[in-house]
């Protein structure tokens, strides 16, 4: 089934405001020579600068694109404009036989993803069966691990002490040498292998000395890494899914396709929204899925450097039928998408109340202390403004802070006219992040800025 | 015993000072006594860290959602019109994208025609264009619907909407807006209240003249021009003697633009002794000039020293007959305009003398002299300057006159075009007729050689394309599309000002279609 798009979710595919206002320039019926589409694919013809038309195609089932023109920016401005025609006026791009060149490039695709299936399947017997040609290269690979392990080892004794030397002497001594000692420790963390703690201590820098009670935040955030340190010198103590998470928050990386090879989670997975933060030279993107069928949240993080475009195919209100494979974790939720099987329709968000929200995140924190921010899903909910403050606030009249300037709170009053809605959204235990918002079966997104 | 949070803050504190100097810890709470007691740790500082790891936790995984006696906001009520449809929406957000406010007041205008609301999630935006520009506010509020209205109301940034488009009825509340009001909010108010009741208005400004700035009282004069009568005059009168040199001048400018005005009885008494008319086979217009700018003169208005580049008595003669109602010149020689304007005059005072004639029938707004000093204009653009005379004449007669400039002569529509102040300077939309007259002068401007380069520099005209993209019927779109080279891609001049012209003639033709849907 081809899926239904809305303008919002081709709008969220666009990788900047100038493809954006191209991009809708192009969404008009007479930009295209011809255009066209069928259960699988979009495409069209436009016409640009060169002399031949450009050829602008759309796989509908993971939102890959190609066209023929110079552009580098993926996707680009005529296959953003293609799809928002699509999305707007459907009668514009007509149900058609594809043309040889669409008919074409959808048949290298599914040989291409032939390829990786077959590739995925074959991995693990292959493994086992060639355990003996594997085993010196195994060998090698075992020797670096405990390389890694032993610089990480003395890393980490090093953070230990750091810690302690602080609380030491006083936090009142900070503000004087911060952020350049945080920095400089977290560079040496960075030298012994584990970015995570490193990155810790680059958030931790940010509160020294920042508002009235920093001391108390700073503390928090020092106690955490702390604790990080005592545990990883206690690891083997440790049950499995707690030593993944003490790995996973001091920066060890789990090989995907081991990953890909254990048991997966297959469900309808609606796609709530997703954020790309800065860190360090790093783009994060964070999606969030959650599984209509399980009820469980997934979190599919994506890294790009220097400017690399972000896999975007996973577009907020597309719901999918996949297969998630989670990282380990006392508290599962960081995930990747396995297999994509099809569409599906969005289902309803679950109801719960702010508490019963919250009692989740508490959940989530006792199995994993260093969870950042877990997905909270709430409502029926209405919108409140407490002292210049927008809120959530539940049908108990409990309250929730939104971000300080949570712009779109006019957009969303509008679209919701005050009656309640239910609310999927970021909760890092202080502040709600907005993803998306559902009423009477719509959903609406909040922009990604 | 302490309990977690004040257990935090003790931890916090200690932490700031450093174990060095406080090594003991407070007794933990309850809750916490037992785990942080099994805990071996090797020095106070590791003690203090590992306390505050847990505390920590334990806070924030215990932190329940506030409540708040703040009532929940009232959900809106139903609206009795339906919302536009998805085109019509891809068109207002292509024109909030930053077409201007005229076209989206064109926009809001349609859809009031067809009985439609704009979509929900535009509302917020709608909103704040019409706070930020006044001249949206009637075609906005006639459209809002029950649930802009209630989404504005939430927000006190948008309260123009609940005032309506005009002015406070309450008489406590307008005092209250005009004593406290800022510059601009104190405008706003006036220029909406004079509109509705003048005399309202005048007084309010009288209730605290004795008290303002001069620079105030010169801009609350000048507002009386909305709705300005004959009720004015003994305040602009007496204005004439304020301590304020710009307020004077505003209160001459006003009444000598009230033909019944003593300041235009005085100025005409003071013309009708310097100009002159001598009937006969070749009548002709003698002209006298003033000896001095007296006191009584000055108070009228008329400033010493010239500011036209004329001799300072040329001057003072100009602004006596700028200020003198035309119609004296009828009565005094019996004579319509037309046969005035015929007269011979003496060369080197011919232009100011015309140009005179032309302020003062548009500030008396005298039909008959505009209608003559018009057909002038047909013989003679470069001495009148039409575009002046324009708004004060009827539509049929302003649309008439330009038409035949177009048509008559068959002159390519050039920035030298005599016509082209006027039509840039349109504020309606042009009739079928007129529109096709422009677009077959725009036509007759690139047709033929494609090497001629003239138009290359013809900013004037580019400039005018933006205007003319609003003034002509969506109708006519290809007509108008037609007129401009087809291959406007080889001209880069021309290029951008042709595409934003096609681009908005078309928009405007297909929000209309959309918006019927």
């Amino acid at each position: 089934m081809a899926p239904t798009l809305t303008r919002e979710q081709v709008l969220a595919l666009a990788p900047d405001a100038s493809s954006l206002a191209a991009a809708r320039k192009l969404s008009a019926p007479r930009a295209w020579l011809s255009a066209g589409h069928n259960d699988q694919a979009l495409w069209g013809e436009c016409k640009g600068s060169a002399k031949e038309p450009y050829r602008t195609q759309v796989e509908l089932g993971a939102l890959a694109v190609r066209c023929s023109c110079p552009s580098r920016k993926q996707p680009c401005k005529h296959s953003l404009g293609l799809l928002l025609l699509f999305a707007t006026e459907p009668e514009a791009v007509a149900a058609a036989e594809p043309p040889p060149w669409v008919v074409e490039w959808l048949a290298s695709r599914a040989r291409a993803a032939e390829r990786r299936q077959a590739k995925n399947q074959l991995a693990a017997p292959a493994a086992a069966a060639d355990e003996a040609t594997t085993a010196p290269a195994k060998r090698s690979t075992a020797r670096t691990t405990a390389a890694r392990e032993a610089r990480v080892a003395a890393g980490v004794a090093e953070l230990e002490l750091w810690l302690q030397d602080r609380v030491r002497a006083g936090l009142a001594a900070l503000p004087a040498q911060a952020p350049g000692n945080f920095l400089a420790f977290a560079s040496r963390m960075v030298d012994a292998q584990a970015p995570g703690a490193a990155r810790l201590l680059r958030l931790a820098s940010t509160q020294v000395g920042v508002g009235a009670g920093w001391e108390g935040r700073l503390l928090a955030r020092l106690s955490l890494l702390y604790l990080l340190a005592r545990a990883y010198r206690n690891l083997a103590a440790l049950p499995p899914a707690a030593q993944a998470d003490v790995r996973t928050t001091l920066g060890f990386t789990q090989s995907q396709e081991e990953l890909l090879a254990g048991p997966g989670l297959r469900d309808n997975w609606l796609v709530l929204g997703r954020r790309v933060e800065q860190d360090d030279r790093l783009q994060v993107q964070r999606t969030w899925l959650w599984g209509a069928t399980s009820g469980k949240a997934a979190l599919v993080l994506d890294y790009s450097a220097a400017g690399q475009p972000l896999d975007r195919s996973l577009t907020p209100g597309l719901c999918l039928d996949a297969e998630l494979v989670f990282f380990p974790s006392a508290a599962p939720l960081r995930a990747l998408v396995r297999a994509r099987h099809g569409h599906c329709e969005p289902p309803a968000l679950p109801l719960a109340t702010l508490e019963e929200a919250t009692g989740a995140y508490a959940a989530a924190l006792a199995a994993n202390p260093w969870i950042e921010r877990t997905l909270l899903l709430a409502g029926p909910c209405t919108l409140a403004r407490v002292e210049e403050r927008w809120q959530l606030r539940d049908a108990d009249g409990r309250l929730l802070p939104l971000p300080a300037r949570f712009a779109p709170a006019w957009r969303l009053l509008a679209l919701t006219g005050g009656r309640p809605f239910a609310m999927a959204g970021e909760w890092d235990g202080e502040l709600l992040a907005p993803l998306c918002v559902q009423q009477d079966g719509r959903l609406i997104w909040m922009s990604e800025a | 015993m302490s309990d977690p949070h004040s257990y935090w803050q003790e931890l916090a504190a200690a932490a700031l000072v450093g174990t060095d100097r406080r090594p003991d810890l407070p007794p933990p709470p309850t809750p916490l006594a037992e785990l942080l007691g099994s805990l071996d740790n090797e020095s106070p500082a590791a003690a203090l860290l590992s306390a505050a790891a847990a505390t920590a936790l334990y806070t924030r995984a215990g932190a329940l959602p506030t409540t708040s006696e703040v009532a929940p906001i009232s959900p809106c009520p139903e609206d009795d019109l339906p919302p536009c449809g998805p085109r019509a929406a891809r068109h207002l957000a292509t024109i909030l994208d930053g077409h201007g406010w005229p076209l989206l007041r064109e926009w809001l205008e349609v859809l009031a025609t067809v009985r439609r609301r704009p979509p929900d999630a535009a509302l917020p935006e709608l909103l704040e264009q019409g706070r930020a520009t006044p001249e949206l506010r009637p075609a906005l509020l006639a459209v809002l619907g029950k649930r802009g209205r209630w989404l504005a109301a939430l927000n006190p940034e948008w309260s123009y909407v609940a005032e309506g488009a005009g002015p406070p009825q309450n008489e406590a509340e307008l005092t209250e807006l005009w004593q406290t009001g800022t510059r601009n909010g104190r405008m706003f108010l006036l220029k909406a209240l004079r509109a509705s009741d003048p005399a309202r208005a005048r007084a309010l400004i009288q209730s605290t003249w004795a008290t303002e700035k001069a620079d105030d009282r010169a801009a609350f004069v000048e507002a009386l021009e909305e709705g300005l009568s004959l009720e004015d005059e003994p305040f602009l009168e007496a204005a004439l003697d304020d301590r304020g040199k710009e307020v004077r001048a505003n209160a001459a400018a006003l009444l000598a633009r009230l033909p019944e005005s003593a300041l235009a009885r005085r100025m005409a008494a003071r013309a009708v002794e310097l100009v002159s008319y001598h009937g006969g086979l070749f009548p002709k217009i003698e002209l006298r000039l003033p000896e001095a700018c007296d006191k009584a003169l000055q108070r009228d208005g008329v400033e010493v020293k010239s500011r036209g580049g004329i001799g300072e008595r040329a001057w003072w003669l100009s602004e006596i007959v700028r200020r003198t109602p035309p119609a004296t010149w009828c009565a005094a020689w019996s004579l319509a305009p037309a046969a005035i304007l015929s007269a011979r005059m003496p060369r080197e005072w011919r232009d100011t003398l015309i140009e005179a004639w032309t302020s003062a029938a548009v500030a008396y707004r005298d039909q008959a002299w505009a209608e003559a000093l018009a057909d002038l204009a047909l013989k003679e653009p470069e001495r009148v300057p039409l575009e002046e005379l324009l708004p004060i004449l009827p539509i049929e007669r302003r649309e008439a006159l330009l038409i035949r400039m177009l048509d008559e002569g068959r002159q390519p529509l050039s920035g030298s075009h005599p016509a082209l102040p006027a039509l840039s300077a349109a504020r309606e939309p042009w009739s079928v007729q007129l529109a096709r007259s422009v677009i077959a002068a725009l036509g007759r401007r690139f047709a033929g050689n494609a090497h001629d380069n003239s138009h290359r520099e013809d900013w004037p005209l580019r400039a005018a394309l933006e205007n003319f993209a609003m003034a002509i019927p969506p109708e006519l779109a290809d007509e108008a599309i037609a007129a401009l080279p087809a291959n406007l891609a080889e001209r880069p001049y021309w290029a951008g000002a042709g595409h934003a012209f096609i681009e908005r003639l078309r928009l405007r033709r297909e929000m209309r279609i959309a918006l019927h849907e």
